[in-house]
Parts: C-alpha cells; sequence; structure tokens
C-alpha cells in the first residue's frame, strides 16, 4: 500500500469524519442564533399565534437531527448525509416563512403603525438560516464524497461496506 | 544503535531517603536487561530515572555517548511500557497508538502505516476500531507496546507490564516479548519481581536489593554462581523448593543453582 490515496482511503477505516460533523454542529450553531434573533423586537402581537408552538417544535427537532447527522456521519454513515440535505432544504425554506413574511408585516403598536422585523433584523436572521443551511450542504456533500469512497475501497478488500 | 552507559547514578529524595545506590552499567546495543528485585529494592526508581520521569541525584547517563542526564524525557528517544497499561479510555485502539506521532505532528499518511505495520506484529490489526475497554489485558498490553513500537525509540523500557495479568496470559505475553526483542533487536530494559520472566528473557539480568546492585551476570551465571543472599533470595522461592536458610552462610540451596558448600 504504497500509493498515498490509497493510503488515505485506508486511513478512513480508523478514522472519522469530523469535517462533516462539524459543520453538522455550525449548523445547529446558527440555528440557535436565528431563534434568538427572530423574537428579539417587541412587535405587539404579530409572533403570539400557532405558529411559534410550530416553530418550537421545528427547532427542537432541528436540533435533534442535526445533532444525530453529526454523530452519524462521523462514521461515514451516507444516510445521514441525506438527512443533512433534507434539513439545509429546510433551513432555506424557513426564510420563507418567518422573516420574509414578518419582514412585510406592519402592525398596529400604541396607534402607530411598525414594521414587524426591521431591515437590518431581517437580513440578520436570514443570513443565520443561510449559513445553517449551507454548513449542512457542505457538511452532506463531503460526507456523501468520503462515504462512497470508503465503501468503494472496502469492497475492493473484500469487506463489507461501512 | 543504542548503546547506553549508567554510571554510578543514584537517586535521593527530597526527605533524604536515598532509594538507589551507585547504580553502574553499560547496556550493549540490541540487549534485553531485566532488572529483578523484591518489592522496594529500586528497580523501577531506576528504570524510572533513566525515562526521564525522576531526576538523576549524582551520576551520568549516556545513550549512544550523548549525555542525557539532565534531557527531559519526552527528548531522550526511549518508550515506555507502564504495569497499568496507560491507555487513553476515550481513543480508539488506532488513536492510541498514533497518538505520539500525531503529536509530533507527522504526515497522516506515515502515521497510518506505522501504526498498521505495529498492528500487526503485535496481531492487533482487527481491534484497531475499538476501544481499551472493549480488550482484555493481555491485548490492552500490547497496544502499550504498539504505541512504543510506532515511535521506533532507540530503547524500550518495561515496567512490570506483565504484572496485572493472570498466569496463563503472562506465559503467552511474555513468549510475545521476546519475539519483539528478536525481531526489533532493540535495546530494552524489563523491571520485574518475577524470577520466571528474569531468567527468561534476560541477555542479562541485574539483581537489586535495597537499592543497591547485588549481581549482575547472564541468566545462566546467576544460575550457577549466586553471589549474594539476597540475590538468591530473591530468585528462588518457588513452591516446593528449598530456599536459603536463614542465617545465610556459605551453605545453600537455590532451587536455580546447585548446592554449595
Amino acid at each position: 500500500m504504497n500509493d498515498e490515496k490509497t493510503i488515505r482511503l485506508d486511513r478512513m477505516r480508523y478514522t472519522k469524519n469530523t469535517f462533516s460533523s462539524g459543520f453538522a454542529l455550525l449548523a445547529i450553531l446558527f440555528d440557535v442564533l436565528f431563534f434568538i434573533s427572530l423574537y428579539e423586537s417587541d412587535v405587539g402581537t404579530y409572533y403570539y399565534n400557532i405558529l411559534i408552538g410550530a416553530s418550537i417544535l421545528y427547532n427542537l427537532i432541528f436540533m435533534l437531527a442535526a445533532f444525530l447527522s453529526s454523530e452519524g456521519v462521523k462514521n461515514y454513515n451516507i444516510n445521514y448525509s441525506w438527512l443533512m440535505i433534507l434539513l439545509g432544504v429546510g433551513q432555506i425554506i424557513r426564510i420563507f416563512i418567518y422573516p420574509v413574511q414578518a419582514h412585510a408585516a406592519v402592525v398596529t403598536v400604541r396607534e402607530q403603525a411598525v414594521t414587524v422585523m426591521t431591515d437590518g433584523q431581517f437580513i440578520r436572521v436570514t443570513a443565520y438560516l443561510i449559513l445553517s443551511a449551507v454548513c449542512l450542504f457542505v457538511g452532506a456533500f463531503v460526507g456523501i464524497s468520503r462515504s462512497r469512497a470508503l465503501s468503494s475501497h472496502l469492497s475492493s478488500l473484500g469487506q463489507p461496506s461501512a | 544503535m543504542a548503546q547506553m552507559n549508567i554510571q554510578h547514578i543514584d537517586k535521593i529524595y527530597d526527605n533524604k531517603v536515598q532509594a538507589v545506590f551507585d547504580f553502574n552499567l553499560d547496556v550493549k546495543d540490541g540487549e534485553l536487561i531485566v532488572l529483578v528485585g523484591p518489592s522496594g529494592c529500586g528497580k523501577s526508581t531506576t528504570l524510572r530515572m533513566i525515562a526521564g520521569l525522576e531526576d538523576i541525584t549524582a551520576g551520568q547517563l549516556l545513550l549512544d555517548g550523548r549525555d542525557i542526564t539532565r534531557t527531559p524525557a519526552k527528548d531522550r528517544d526511549m518508550a515506555m511500557v507502564f504495569q497499568n497499561y496507560a491507555l487513553y479510555g476515550h481513543m480508539t485502539i488506532y488513536e492510541n497508538m498514533a497518538f505520539s506521532l500525531t503529536l509530533r505532528k507527522e504526515n497522516p499518511n506515515v502515521i497510518h502505516k506505522k501504526v498498521l505495520a505495529a498492528a500487526e506484529i503485535l496481531g492487533l490489526t482487527s481491534q484497531l476500531n475499538k476501544k481499551p475497554s472493549q480488550l482484555s489485558g493481555g491485548q490492552r498490553q500490547r497496544v502499550a507496546m504498539g504505541r512504543s513500537i510506532v515511535r521506533n525509540p532507540k530503547v524500550f523500557l518495561f515496567d512490570e507490564p506483565l504484572s496485572n495479568l493472570d498466569a496463563k496470559l503472562r506465559g503467552a505475553t511474555r513468549r510475545e516479548i521476546l519475539l519483539l526483542h528478536k525481531r526489533l533487536k532493540a535495546t530494552m530494559l524489563y523491571v520485574t519481581h518475577d524470577q520466571t520472566e528474569a531468567l527468561t528473557l534476560a541477555d542479562r539480568i541485574v539483581c537489586m536489593s535495597m537499592g543497591h546492585v547485588q549481581q549482575v551476570g547472564t541468566p545462566l551465571e546467576l544460575y550457577d554462581a549466586f553471589l549474594y543472599r539476597h540475590c538468591t533470595g530473591g530468585l528462588s522461592g518457588r513452591k516446593g523448593l528449598p530456599g536459603i536458610p536463614d542465617g545465610g552462610g556459605k551453605t545453600g540451596a537455590c532451587p536455580l543453582g546447585r548446592e554449595r558448600n
């Protein structure tokens, strides 16, 4: 086993995919930043509907799924890479639920019309969601690439795939 | 090449207790030296001084002519195998064996080749993804040896590595150490209180008692011509066989030697 590429592939049998795992955890961090930034402005009762409950629930599920994915991709499990892509798509869709709608919405507070989400806040929360999605996509694509490479290498050695 | 000269080293602790008195030994390249003696005789202290884990109070330690008396342990190019394995429980076997090289920032591909080579020598290839808690005592000790081998040190130091193993495993691991020595042709210093290990493994035995070197010789020399009561007392006492009678004297029977008048 002298070929550098073969050695690099063989190393994956004994080392973890900390690159993809780290990106999944980073995605959770950006999601948390999004969530705590979303409700920082006092805008009457705009957010006080059933969506806030759904939002909280989705965040919990997202964090759990992303954390499980970070552990799964660490062991080159390709299924968790696909889950990360799904979660990333979910983060993109979320941009059009709260940030976009809240940015366009106007409420009356003390007889004054107020935009629910200012431009600055809108840019910030959108950026957090985009960053979270990008981290998930990067981690997922690297995870898929490495999982396939490792499976192929194990097959060439006559061993079961990862 | 790893020739070691241990010149008149003493160990005196801060509380003025002297643990080692004038230890003097020349170790040839590729030799397996066993330090044997009862508990508290200073053999482990001597080994730790050689490793750099204890300061040498007086004397000199030379490795291939270079004075390493005051050299830090990490720079002495020696590897030590401990009685309690000293493995990292949260790391896999692969990571444990690669750890010292990773700290040295070696090329990951080079590390991989060295770890696999050491694992193959010790029969650990199939265990590399496991954690230490999933292995038996003998396997853990082999991992500890593998961790030393990957560093390719000049000198291997063993501090009672088989003490924690059961009798059957001790025999098997002892054979492996002997095979390892023959294969690597490395200079090794081995500390034990077990006479079987001493007689089986050693090119030369250093018999110690109460901090002093009592006798140095090949296993056969010690077997044939025991000189000191303490030395033979340490090497005797096997079940069913007489030891040296109280009062010492010139007459006695050592289970590992002939009767002498």
